[in-house]
């Protein structure tokens, strides 16, 4: 699950769940990759560009806004300007497996071509589906824009 | 005076020099393996491309290096040198006293988000069978 979120004309954000217990290490091994060699020094970078001021929004509320909002959902509509049915969504992908959580990340954070390559790619959907855990991956709708 | 005032986008291409035992060596299969890439892996995609978008630019390094648009002074060495490093040059001229192969060829920021990703990232590949330096990668 990969939401594109515009902020203003020149800045936007993305959405996305990962699993908390696939780790960098854990990533490569689910891709097949040695990590001693090229391929798994592309896809650590790769994996870090995902994860580059990615925020966990549940940790984020807890820690610092639930005297704020008396809701996470209520956090994520009126925090992060998310749509109600994609919080809806949300909810029910964390309710389901309580080690995912959704993280924010900005747009160009990092290197931009590799940010291309995994937001906007049709690779997008394995780095997605990887990090989720997932073991089948989304082949269309890799991202809707929020 | 022209005005533009739509989006305003800059492309470039890349460098990359590949020294082989032989003429025939640099395989797909030899690619991946050296790459460390599984067969099964959902990222295959991402080294086949790169592997398509080396082997079909590579040319032999002599008639590459030479008609190279940025050698204007049609000087090999200084134009391996001035881009590469006096390393490189040293490891050429040993490669082709050894009867090794060596290939010139570039990457382009225009073609796929996988060739753009890889065109403006350095990177060396050292396998037995081939070595790779595109250090001359990126902006």
């Amino acid at each position: 699950m990969l939401y594109k979120q515009s902020i203003d004309t020149n800045s936007e954000r993305y959405f996305f769940l990962a699993n908390k217990r696939i780790s960098k290490k854990g990533f490569l091994v689910k891709a097949k990759v040695n990590s001693k060699l090229f391929a798994g020094e592309i896809l650590g970078k790769l994996y870090d560009c995902m994860m580059a001021e990615a925020v966990d929004l549940q940790n984020e509320y807890e820690t610092f806004h639930n005297d704020e909002y008396p809701t996470f959902e209520e956090f994520l509509e009126k925090k992060y300007v998310l749509r109600k049915k994609r919080i809806l969504i949300i909810k029910r992908y964390l309710s389901c497996n309580r080690n995912l959580r959704i993280l924010c990340r900005p747009a160009h954070a990092y290197d931009y071509a590799a940010e291309r390559l995994v937001f906007y790619d049709k690779l997008s959907p394995m780095f997605i589906g990887l990090v989720m855990g997932r073991r089948k991956y989304e082949n269309k709708n890799r991202f809707r824009n929020e | 005076m022209k005005i533009k005032t739509d989006f305003v986008t800059n492309s470039s291409s890349t460098s990359f020099i590949v020294i082989t035992e032989s003429a025939k060596v640099f395989s797909r299969d030899s690619f991946l393996q050296a790459v460390g890439v599984d067969k099964e892996s959902v990222f295959i995609e991402l080294f086949d491309t790169l592997y398509e978008s080396l082997e079909s630019s590579m040319e032999p390094f002599r008639d590459a290096c030479m008609h190279h648009r940025w050698n204007k002074d049609s000087n090999c060495e200084k134009f391996v040198v001035d881009i590469f490093g006096q390393g490189l040059w040293d490891k050429i001229l040993l490669a082709e006293k050894e009867g090794k192969t060596v290939w010139m060829g570039s990457l382009s920021s225009d073609q796929t988000e996988i060739e753009s990703f890889f065109c403006v990232l350095p990177f060396r590949i050292n396998d037995k069978a081939f070595y790779i330096d595109a250090t001359n990668d990126g902006w």
